[in-house]
């Protein structure tokens, strides 16, 4: 259900790692995706948070 | 591009929520998507983590007086250009051996990764000043 994005964000973060090796991220660019990553780790933790739970209650 | 991908998650945990009230997953998928929840997880803390320092380095060079940013400039060209393809962990294992928790294990890890990119001390010492935000 989540390999895919895993894979796209895989092939995301490589072009960001050398776009910032670069230089080529602007400083504004730079605060904008801070942000989106920000919001993708409380996501990942909410479905985290979710699975844990369900996994407990069916164990 | 960032975007896209956490507006396809929000309608996925959706649809997952809605799975799980119905119990509609087994413990084996559940289990399964835990795992690529982590991945993601990781991934967006390596973003905020490389995102982190390349902001607090940008905005260290833009108060910096013309004459240490040309230094500065000089200095970091030329490292950059040593450190093009140093993954993030490798980045983590230099500023650890330069930390409390420079374990000798962790130390034996830097030094290989500072001779495999051909690293001098003060390069080393530089990079790590501007992850950790400093002049």
């Amino acid at each position: 259900m989540f390999d895919d994005i895993v894979e796209e964000l895989e092939i995301e973060y490589e072009i960001l790692e050398k776009r910032v090796a670069e230089g080529a991220v602007s400083i504004e660019e730079a605060r904008y995706l801070l942000e989106q990553a920000e919001i993708l780790r409380r996501m990942a933790d909410g479905i985290i948070s979710s699975l844990t739970s369900y996994i407990s209650r069916y164990e | 591009m960032i975007d896209i991908l956490i507006e396809e998650l929000r309608l996925r945990r959706k649809t997952l929520e809605e799975r799980m009230i119905r119990k509609d997953i087994d413990i084996e998928e559940a289990r399964n998507l835990l795992e690529q929840a982590r991945s993601i997880k990781r991934i967006a803390e390596s973003m905020i983590s490389l995102l982190s320092s390349y902001i607090a380095g940008r905005e260290e060079r833009e108060i910096a007086p013309p004459e240490v940013t040309e230094f500065i400039a000089e200095d970091v060209s030329a490292i950059i250009e040593k450190i093009a393809d140093i993954s993030v962990l490798e980045l983590i294992i230099l500023a650890m051996a330069y930390s409390k928790y420079a374990t000798p294990e962790v130390k034996r890890t830097a030094d290989a990764i500072k001779a495999y990119y051909r690293l001098t001390e003060e390069e080393v010492r530089i990079i790590l000043n501007v992850l950790r935000g400093k002049e």
